[in-house]
């Protein structure tokens, strides 16, 4: 396979993302502990900082902001490896970092200075300064700019590759920028005719379940974003770390055209108890967002086969032995693992929330929170420092040495000890019905308040450890960015068993899948969204002074 | 050694039956808890 | 393409198991008529008082036959008005005999709210301009408390009321 080493220029791009990404996990960290500490009801918050402010702070730059700016400047690595980058491009690429970053300021700006404490979700008729939402705009901004420029490298590429298969990592960032671009096109659609002009008081009243279904349009396909950049390195960079061959390349594109398809059309599961939805659209969309588990157990299986088949190569015949064999004491591998561990409680929670009914049960309770601390704080996180490894070193021409690949180790088992403390406590006292977003409260002193106050000290127990995990996670950044020893650090990219069957090539016709994908949307969408406007209450005035401006 | 590791490679994949064994037994572990898990959450809504 | 003999065996089991859960959900909700909270009833939320269901001295709770109840609220940042007692103090505790039917309705004034009875099914969004309902059976006696589960701003989490089961 045919790779282009990363030119400097290039690498340099890519580090200038990590930068943020990493500046971010520092103070979105620092806040959850925070969060956390003052949640026990036995700290508060100095200078009058409020609880939902540090909250939102949060949110944004763990969410929106560390993730982004991590995918972003991952995938541009990718691109540029494995189907090249022109300079112009390059300076393109430039363009989009600093208008992400820009947009980064302007909302961060908003959110310390009062402006803006309406969290990542930013609901309506909840407002914030509109230099909040202009500034969360730029970020999206900046991101269909990287779409376009990797739209055209692999375009590029094909060009001069009339018969070839895309390579497999360059087809999984155009179908991960795909989804996204048909994504924040909801939210574009949300915040530039709706909420951009009724908080610049240009229009008097706000239609607030377009807006929010308009954002959950949006939302969903967000965790997806956050989630196939992992399933990339776990697909298509794993095996080579472990020895191994890809499993299936074609197994893997389709289960990647399945995430294209089924990850927008199912919004209305985050909006279940909701009023003015027909319960049985919201039901097609829980059917919907059934089939988006599809493609997630194709990967349960390939990672397996991935696994067993490495050891089975090594020699290992009995059942499990080649588990063993796995390079357990390599932290690029470790991390990952621990990662896809704690996305099988993730997933399977996942499903539970999705569940018409059962959402009842856990809906805004704070066992949500639990779940997505283990999906995208844990799965998505880890495999996105198990990726740090290695990229930050070879993006600044250092290497891993076996004294930070220990760290990584450590640093690891503290994360996933200190989150199974606070993940499994924010599980329990959910379903106990404690809510989320919450800053500490008695309420009315009742008993169950007593049982979720217990829960709420071992979570900040959890949270604490968690911290270090951060504090430990950024220290291995800056020893890999700056200070290990000067060499050449592996991207390891694997490659495909020599005899593999041939990859069909219906899997490459953008056309069609593009197609189906917004064919689904229309199906899932045209008439609930007809409906909302049609029989739509008087329009909502801004509320200001609930979030304190 | 080799050249017979190696055709016996080969053949595996002229029937594409890789032996997984392993990971079969693997996936339906999961898949019970996720069925377990999803029936217990279903029995709490029910009888509350 | 190839699919690996035990992985299809894998997909039937993972698939069917999927199928299952839609069946037994969707039995629940179009026979058993177990959805979750989905009124479509529009209102303005500055003219709550001029509703039949929402003029102050309809909230809270109201006997409507034998062991069926109706209970009345409007969120507002940051309480739930469940109406006045005799001193015409405000309601903070609503008390509903074991075992009976209970309709819950509500509705926000201004931004949006979240209405929790904790440990019970009841569970909604309150939106402006929409009527939220969901009706239950209140059968295991004990104090609950209701919570606000949405963020509204920063007295979200003083947002608060009892139902007790006696
Ligand atoms: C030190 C590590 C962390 C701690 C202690 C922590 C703690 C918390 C807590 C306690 C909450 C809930 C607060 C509430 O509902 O009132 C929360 C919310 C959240 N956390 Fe974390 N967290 C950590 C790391 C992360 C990471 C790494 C991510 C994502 C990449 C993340 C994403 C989120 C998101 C999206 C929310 C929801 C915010 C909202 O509801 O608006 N957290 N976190
Ligand atoms: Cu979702
Ligand atoms: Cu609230």
């Amino acid at each position: 396979m045919q790779e282009f080493p990363l030119t400097k220029p290039q690498k340099k791009l890519s580090m200038s993302f990590m930068y943020v990404a990493f500046i971010s996990l520092l103070i979105g960290g620092l806040m959850g502990l925070l969060q956390v500490l003052v949640r026990t009801g036995k700290f508060t918050l100095p200078f009058g900082i409020d609880y939902y402010q540090v909250l939102t702070v949060h949110g944004v730059i763990l969410a929106l902001v560390m993730t982004t700016f991590f995918i972003i400047g991952f995938q541009y690595s990718i691109m540029a490896k494995t189907v090249g980058m022109t300079d112009k491009q390059r300076r393109l690429a430039w363009l989009s970092f600093w208008v992400m970053l820009a947009g980064t300021i302007l909302a961060a700006a908003m959110i310390l200075l009062g402006q803006g404490s309406v969290l990542y979700t930013f609901y309506t008729p909840l407002r914030a300064h509109p230099i909040f939402y202009i500034g969360l705009t730029l970020v999206i901004v900046g991101t269909w700019i990287a779409a376009g420029i990797n739209f055209r490298q692999l375009y590029l590429w094909k060009k001069e590759h009339k018969d070839e298969k895309s390579p497999l990592l360059a087809f999984m960032v155009t179908i991960n920028m795909i989804m996204w671009c048909i994504a924040t096109l909801g939210l574009a659609a949300s915040v530039l005719f709706h909420i951009l002009p009724w908080s610049l008081g240009y229009k008097a009243t706000i239609n607030v379940l377009l807006t929010r279904t308009l954002f959950w349009y949006f939302g969903h396909p967000l965790v997806y974003f956050w989630l196939l950049p992992a399933y990339m390195a776990w697909y298509a960079i794993l095996p080579k770390i472990i020895g191994g061959k890809i499993f299936s390349d074609g197994l893997a594109r389709l289960s990647f055209i399945l995430f294209l398809m089924f990850s927008i059309p199912v919004g209305f599961h985050h909006q279940l108890t909701e009023p003015g939805i027909d319960p049985l659209w919201k039901y097609i969309q829980v059917t919907l967002t059934m089939a988006v588990v599809v493609p997630t157990l194709m990967t349960a299986f390939s990672l397996f086969a991935t696994f067993e088949t490495t050891g089975r190569k090594k020699g290992y015949t009995s059942l499990f032995g080649w588990f063993k064999k796995l390079p357990w004491k390599d932290a690029r591998f470790f991390a990952m693992f621990v990662g896809m561990l704690f996305f099988i409680p993730g997933g399977i929670g996942g499903i539970i929330n999705a569940s018409h009914q059962l959402n009842q049960m856990v809906h805004n309770t704070v066992w949500v929170t639990g779940h997505f601390h283990l999906t995208v704080a844990t799965a998505v996180m880890l495999t996105f420092f198990a990726i740090a490894y290695w990229l930050v070193p070879h993006l600044t021409g250092r290497t891993l040495t076996p004294g930070i690949n220990r760290l990584g180790i450590i640093q690891t088992i503290t994360w996933g000890v200190g989150m199974l403390i606070m993940s499994g406590a924010m599980h329990i006292a959910g379903l106990l019905g404690a809510p989320r977003r919450s800053a500490f409260s008695m309420y009315d002193g009742g008993e169950q308040v007593t049982t979720w106050i217990g829960y709420q000290i071992m979570q900040a127990v959890g949270g604490a450890i968690l911290f270090i995990g951060i504090l430990l996670m950024v220290f291995i950044f800056i020893r890999l960015a700056f200070f290990a020893p000067k060499g050449e650090q592996e991207y390891p990219i694997a490659e495909e068993e020599d005899h593999a069957p041939p990859t069909p090539k219906i899997l490459e016709n953008w056309k069609l899948w593009i197609g189906l994908t917004a064919a689904l949307i229309l199906f899932a969408y045209t008439i609930p969204v007809i409906d909302i406007i049609q029989h739509s209450p008087p329009g909502s005035e801004p509320f200001d002074w609930p979030v304190g401006r | 050694m080799k050249t017979e590791f190696e055709t016996k490679q080969q053949t595996e994949f002229k029937h594409g039956e890789e032996k997984l064994p392993g990971t079969l037994i693997a996936v339906l572990l999961l898949g019970i808890a996720m069925v377990v898990s999803w029936f217990g959450a279903y029995g709490l809504f029910l009888s509350r | 393409m190839h699919l690996h003999r035990y992985e299809k065996i894998w997909l039937v089991f993972g698939i069917g198991s999927l199928v299952l859960f839609l069946l037994v959900l969707g039995f629940s909700a179009f026979y058993k008529g177990m959805q979750p909270q989905s009124a479509i009833e529009v209102c303005d939320p500055n003219e709550l008082e001029r509703t039949e269901d929402f003029k102050p001295e309809n909230l809270g709770v109201t006997k409507v036959d034998e062991g069926k109840y109706i209970v009345n609220m409007v969120a507002s940042a940051f309480n739930y008005d469940f109406g006045t007692d005799e001193d015409g103090k405000p309601v903070r505790k609503i008390r509903i005999p074991k075992g009976s039917q209970v309709l819950f309705q509500a509705t926000t004034k201004d931004v949006i709210h979240g209405f929790q009875v904790a440990g019970t099914n009841v569970n909604m969004m309150l939106e402006p301009g929409f009527v939220s309902r969901y009706e239950t059976k209140l059968d295991k006696p004990g104090e609950y408390t209701v919570v606000c589960n949405e963020y509204c701003g920063v007295g979200h989490h003083l947002m608060f009321a009892t139902v007790e089961v006696y």
